[in-house]
């Protein structure tokens, strides 16, 4: 394997490169791991950004010495963790948002300190996760009044038994490298604006957790053998996936499913009420790659920036939900759903053992996947941006439209 | 639509090197020192004074593209992109706005 040439192949700069997860070819490998050093390589310019703000002092000097103390490959899993893009990019926008707030210029400092302690805590947990590994309790541990302490990526915590002894663990894991995370802190949080996280938060009992691992597993061997290249996507993108449970499975509840991703947390994903029984494989095996795919586009932006700014005042009407949505959701759920279409589609002609149930499903869902690009409009003229785009955007959402309406037999005199 | 299941297929050399220091024994560092040499280039911080971050924004502009994060961590409706897994008639109304 060679990290340094594989990049060389593919023009990852563009966005048309992006194109290669519909195609599943044979350059997809290049895209993936281009795409994953340069958000490397512009993470790392974000926290030398943020260290370099004078007004930052002694937290970003400290900051500073504990990464410098870090292996290259610890530093790395700081820097492709959402929490320190999700604290970052707060931080970025305190600092543009306080030179013009008048009174509110207080609590835009507030918002930097508490984000600039949040870097500095991610990167200290993991320097203490570090040296337990090598038999050192830290300082950070022994001060810590937590009885678990999470890795920034998720896959590695230490626990204090009640001796005050820590010792490290690792999370339940999806296809080796994807942490499933049940418990943490993160998966806990109340995030009122969330579908999922603001649903309430339940404990499962063991045997839940392990109707979810098992409809996980089965759901990625279903991708896996579906279309290998989006099994890659999801462990090369997706580090940490969130379940809540937020109903028991009693008879006479309304189930509630969803999966949701998070722009400022990229390299997560969130899954909502999986452990019900009636969530199916198929349904699983969908939603991982729905938010999989914007994990992959997020990690691409974050890269070479955003395909539009997030303006939330003008939005598409989409053609799948009818929902007005956000420019960038809309950019995002052309690709979504031209992947789970694929995905779906594959899965029918090589899964040997579905049921009648889920091959109904799955019919359902490709018809649903479809049927936003079999509008006789253009994808890209629903746009609704004032700034002028890059013009592979609009390429790319009307090329998947028309592959998909060659594929259904739609012509445009029809 | 063709059919690239059986090309070969590996992780990426990144995903190995961030994954492998965590799982005891996994580390593949030293199979691959060309990636672990990319991967001190890539998060070595040498120096706070560059002009790294005016360098990309002014490409990202130059590419009509948004280079600024300010918006993305906003949480109004429509920042999260969520989907119901499965649109049951009795599912609320309330979760289905969220819907892409």
């Amino acid at each position: 394997m060679n990290a340094q040439l594989k990049p060389l192949e593919a023009d990852v700069a563009r966005p048309a490169c992006l194109m290669e997860i519909t195609r599943t070819g044979a350059r997809m490998d290049a895209v993936m791991e281009g795409i994953m050093w340069a958000r490397l390589r512009r993470m790392r310019t974000r926290l030398q950004e943020a260290l370099g703000n004078a007004e930052h002092g002694v937290i970003a000097r400290s900051i500073h010495a504990i990464y410098e103390a870090l292996p290259a490959d610890r530093q790395a899993r700081v820097l492709l963790s959402s929490e320190f893009c999700e604290s970052y990019m707060a931080l970025d926008a305190a600092r543009k948002q306080r030179p013009e707030a008048g009174a509110d210029a207080m609590a835009w400092d507030a918002e930097s300190a508490r984000n600039l302690c949040a870097i500095h805590d991610l990167v200290q947990r993991e320097k203490a996760l570090l040296d337990l590994a090598s038999g050192s309790t830290s300082r950070y541990l022994l001060e810590s009044r937590d009885w678990v302490v999470d890795s920034p990526v998720g896959d590695q915590l230490a626990r204090k038994d009640v001796q005050g002894r820590w010792t490290l663990e690792t999370p339940p894991m999806l296809g080796d490298c994807v942490a499933v995370d049940l418990h943490s802190k993160v998966a806990r949080h109340h995030e009122p604006r969330s579908g999922v996280l603001s649903q309430p938060c339940l404990a499962l009992d063991e045997a839940e957790q392990a109707v979810v691992l098992d409809k996980l597993s089965r759901a990625l061997a279903g991708i896996d053998r579906a279309e290998p290249l989006y099994g890659l996507v999801i462990r090369n993108f997706v580090r940490r996936i969130v379940v809540r449970k937020s109903e028991e499975s009693t008879p006479d509840v309304a189930r509630r499913f969803g999966s949701e991703h998070v722009p400022r947390q990229p390299g997560s994903l969130r899954l909502l009420n999986i452990h019900h029984p009636e969530l199916s494989v198929e349904a699983c095996m969908e939603s991982i790659m729905h938010e999989s795919t914007h994990n992959f586009l997020a990690a691409w932006e974050l890269a070479n920036g955003f395909f539009v700014a997030n303006d939330y005042q003008h939005r598409v009407v989409s053609p799948w939900s009818g929902n007005p949505i956000p420019n960038s959701s809309y950019i995002h759920a052309v690709f979504v759903y031209y992947v789970c279409h694929r995905l779906l589609k594959s899965h029918l002609a090589v899964a040997d053992n579905i049921d009648a149930a889920a091959r109904a499903h799955v019919h359902r869902r490709l018809a649903v996947c479809a049927a936003g690009f079999l509008i006789e409009q253009d994808l890209s003229s629903r746009l609704m941006s004032t700034q002028p785009l890059n013009a592979d955007i609009g390429t790319m959402m009307d090329d998947m439209q028309a592959d998909m309406k060659r594929e259904y037999g739609y012509g445009r005199q029809q | 639509m063709k059919d690239n299941r059986n090309m070969p297929k590996a992780l990426s050399a990144l995903t190995l090197l961030v994954i492998g220091s965590a799982s005891a024994g996994a580390v593949m560092a030293s199979e691959a020192p060309v990636a672990s040499s990319a991967l001190d280039q890539a998060t070595a911080i040498v120096s706070l004074d560059d002009l790294a971050m005016a360098e990309f924004q002014a490409n990202a502009r130059a590419n009509n593209l948004e280079a600024l994060a300010t918006g993305h961590h906003d949480d109004s409706i429509g920042s999260h992109h969520h989907h119901d897994i499965v649109k049951e008639p009795e599912l609320n109304v309330e979760a289905t706005r969220f819907n892409v």
